[in-house]
């Protein structure tokens, strides 16, 4: 399918977009570290959390950043620093970047304040991640010497201290501030507003799809890590009143996170491991305890301690999905791969800077889980789009499907009623056969038993008679079945019977007249057909040899549910009612056609006038 | 009508063509009863016999049975009218299945008889024939215009075997089945005039063949 392999170049592109992106912060990175100016800097501690000036003594040169636990193991409290420069005489203004402080601070220049956070003392104000810039200018910046005092309220197990101080142009201060702006505060905010969206959106997904419970653990994970991810941009430890219960939330949250981490790549990847699950969600639940019962005193080993527990886990679930993705050619930790990837550099990056192994306080991974949240985004798109083609493609086999049913219905019935037809036509010959078995064989057997009984009684003109009316309904019969596989209209029928008659009384001087109406679409079973063209025949016949007639007149018609067939001569005539008793065998043949036909036989005879007139009711 | 349609046929001398026994009587009272006496008529077996003798005599007639063994009756026919096209040829049929009679009449027979028919019957077609004319059947009738509108767009048929309207008509009549005296009312002309116009159907029928036969290569030679 053609989407597949527009995937991976869709990943390619935002492995692309990850990597310029870093190398577009790394330079930015290195530029800040320089300071602008010759400065002077060093620390002093405070003597209490209310202190609103420094101590006079004690003063220690530091570098920046600084983060005092090192120097000053333990020690909870404020921290003054001071940094000293000379300015130069004829610059009227400079920009002033400090890039973070830990926790809380109030920054004076020349003894006047420039900014004061809301909280210093606890709760403490979270200013850990917010650069500040200020504008410096006359009469405020002095030319010669200048001070700038920090006062830093901090707790030594988060790191407390002062980050990197950097003067300069306004111009590159600001540039430099909107940078770190951007990386602290803005992208960091984007990739909450993200994952929110993401998440909410896979709750939906997972609500309205309980089976899909990857998705469901995916948005677990995703609002956990929100809320992880909100520590960096929280700016005071509420609801907590310390900062220690922030910091063992946050740790519990990231703990928390690792184990539905863990239970989602499995899920994704259509695997289950109790045992392995539950024994990351007890540890976890063992690191929360552990965390929430720790006295502050020990937090911090005990911090350290399970954020490496969290970082790790984060790490081993995505190698194992890389590892996952490489061996099975139909992973779906495929399409994931190129995130966990990322994850996995930032995860160790971020490690070594919480273990203060690299000098840096800027965390990656919040930022690249919004790739992994990407990239799910993205093989929910490609599921999507698949399933809707299978859906199309569903549709399609369905409509073929459809057709060949419907094809093979048609056959089906085709062929049912080829049957049918062939066993109405097996049905009229059973009919017909019986129907020669009654009409001929009854003359044939008459005949014979005739000849039988008293051969020395009968005229060879009798005999002639007999062998020519044997002959006769051999003809009709040929004539009403015919050598023709469909049903013929009696009017077709009956046109040689008609011609034939015509042309034979014609010759004997009898003029005869037919009237033919309305039977040219009228079908009958052959066997009615035949009954029909005989009581006809031996109608005329009888005209023929017994009437003496000069004029016969036939009229075969349909009038609604009815045919009739009149024949009406001019001949001599003859008693009805003994006719049937005398020589008139005709007469009583025509009578049993009527019964067969199940038709109404009327006959009225006088001199100059004989009529027979059949109503046959038609079903 | 033209005329020229209708030449009359002479009876006598007549060459019978029919090997069976009981018909050769059949005809021979029906013959001698048109006054055509049995020292005028011709009997022989075969179609071969009776070409040997058409080479040598003139007959008024051949009255050539198609239940021939193999045939012979159509192809004697055939050979007749390619042949020896003034004697006149009458197809007799003891079956009454409608395509030897038509291959009868393709072939150029002038008119046909049917051997199940009674003898006055036969005697009444004969007089008709003597007369220029030629009885027909509703089947028959039906078959030939069947044929004619098959081959009303047929390139290679000639003009002059078109049916014209009143011939269709005709044979339209007979299909349902109208007598000859009926359909010669209708048409207010004498009866002969009818069975007249009949043989001329039959002549275009045989002229049509032939040149489609012609057309399309399939022309047999005579053995």
């Amino acid at each position: 399918m053609p989407h597949q392999k527009a995937f991976p170049r869709a990943w390619l592109a935002v492995l692309t977009g990850a990597f310029l992106f870093f190398i577009a912060v790394s330079p930015a990175l290195a530029l800040a570290q320089q300071p602008a100016l010759e400065l002077r800097i060093e620390a002093v501690r405070g003597t209490g959390w209310d202190d609103t000036r420094p101590p006079a003594d004690g003063w220690t040169p530091v570098t920046l950043p600084d983060s005092w636990a090192g120097r000053w193991p333990g020690f909870d409290g404020v921290v003054w620093y001071r940094l000293t420069w000379d300015q130069p005489a004829q610059v009227a203004e400079m920009g002033l970047l400090l890039h973070y402080l830990n926790m809380a601070g109030a920054v004076s220049l020349n003894g006047s304040p420039i900014s004061r956070d809301d909280s210093l003392v606890e709760p403490l104000t979270r200013a850990w991640n917010s650069p500040r810039y200020w504008l410096l200018a006359p009469p405020l910046l002095q030319a010669g010497r200048n001070t700038l005092l920090i006062r830093v309220s901090g707790l030594h197990a988060y790191q407390a201290g002062l980050g990197p101080v950097s003067l300069g142009t306004p111009a590159a201060m600001q540039a430099e501030y909107a940078h770190e702006r951007v990386l602290r505060h803005d992208l960091q905010m984007l990739g909450l507003a993200v994952s929110a969206a993401v998440s909410a959106f896979f709750a939906a997904l997972w609500l309205l799809r309980r089976r899909e419970t990857a998705y469901g653990w995916f948005a677990l994970m995703s609002v956990l890590w929100l809320l992880f991810g909100y520590n960096q941009i929280a700016t005071s430890p509420w609801p907590f009143a310390s900062n220690h219960s922030w910091q063992a939330l946050n740790t519990s949250l990231l703990l928390l996170f690792s184990v539905s981490y863990v239970v989602f790549a499995l899920r994704f990847c259509g695997r289950r491991m109790p045992r392995l699950e539950s024994l990351a969600l007890l540890v976890a639940v063992a690191g929360v305890l552990d965390l929430w019962l720790a006295g502050s005193a020990n937090l911090v080993t005990h911090r350290a301690l399970w954020t490496l527990v969290g970082g790790l886990t984060i790490i081993a679930v995505n190698s194992a999905s890389l590892v996952h993705a490489v061996r099975h050619r139909s992973s779906p930790m495929r399409s994931l791969a190129p995130f966990m990837a990322l994850s996995a550099v930032t995860g160790a990056h971020d490690l070594l800077v919480f273990t203060q192994v690299i000098d840096s306080n800027i965390y990656y991974t919040t930022m690249s889980s919004y790739g992994l949240l990407l990239g799910m985004a993205l093989t929910q798109a490609a599921r999507f789009v698949q399933s809707l083609e299978r859906i199309e493609n569903f549709n399609t086999e369905l409509i073929e499907e459809v057709n060949a049913a419907k094809a093979e219905l048609a056959a089906t019935l085709a062929q049912q009623h080829a049957l049918e037809l062939a066993h109405a036509r097996i049905g009229e010959r059973v009919n017909l056969a019986s129907d020669l078995h009654d009409g001929l064989g009854g003359m044939l057997v008459g005949s014979i038993a005739t000849l039988e009984r008293k051969p020395e009684n009968l005229s060879a003109p009798e005999l002639l008679a007999m062998l020519k009316r044997l002959r006769d309904d051999l003809r009709l019969i040929i004539e009403a079945t015919g050598r023709h596989d469909g049903a013929r209209a009696f009017g077709e029928l009956l046109a040689p019977l008609r011609h034939r008659t015509s042309q034979l009384l014609d010759a004997n001087g009898i003029d005869c007249r037919w009237q033919v109406s309305n039977i040219e679409t009228l079908e009958l079973p052959p066997s009615q057909s035949l009954d029909l063209l005989r009581f006809l025949q031996e109608a005329l016949t009888n005209v023929l040899k017994h009437s003496a007639g000069r004029r016969v007149d036939v009229a075969v018609m349909r009038a609604g549910a009815e045919l009739q067939l009149n024949v009406r001569d001019d001949g001599r005539g003859f008693v009805v009612d003994g006719a049937d008793k005398g020589a008139g065998a005709g007469l009583r043949s025509l009578r049993a056609r009527a019964r067969r036909l199940g038709a109404d036989l009327q006959l009225h005879s006088q001199p100059g006038k004989t009529q027979l007139v059949l109503r046959m009711p038609l079903a | 009508m033209s005329t020229s349609q209708s030449e009359a046929v002479s009876l006598s001398p007549t060459l019978v063509v029919e090997n069976d026994p009981a018909m050769q009587e059949r005809l021979l009272y029906i013959l001698s009863m048109l006054g055509c006496d049995e020292p005028e008529i011709t009997w022989v077996e075969s179609g071969d016999l009776a070409m040997e003798l058409l080479e040598t005599r003139r007959f008024g007639v051949a009255l050539v049975d198609v239940g021939l063994p193999e045939g012979s009756g159509v192809e004697l026919i055939d050979w007749l009218q390619a042949h020896h096209p003034q004697v006149p040829a009458v197809a007799i049929s003891a079956s009454r299945t409608e395509e030897v009679i038509f291959s009868a009449l393709r072939a150029g027979a002038v008119a046909y008889l049917l051997k199940e028919r009674d003898d006055l019957e036969l005697s009444i077609g004969l007089r008709s024939i003597e007369q220029g004319g030629a009885p027909i059947d509703a089947s028959i009738a039906r078959r030939v215009l069947a044929w004619h509108a098959e081959h009303a767009s047929d390139p290679a048929a000639e003009p002059d075997a078109a049916l014209t309207p009143r011939e269709r008509k005709m044979l339209e009549l007979v299909v349902q089945g109208r007598s000859h005296s009926d359909i010669a009312e209708t048409f207010s002309a004498p009866r002969l005039e009818v069975e007249r116009r009949t043989k001329g159907i039959y002549k275009k029928l045989a002229l049509g063949s032939r040149e489609t036969a012609h057309a399309a290569g399939e022309y047999f030679s005579p053995r």
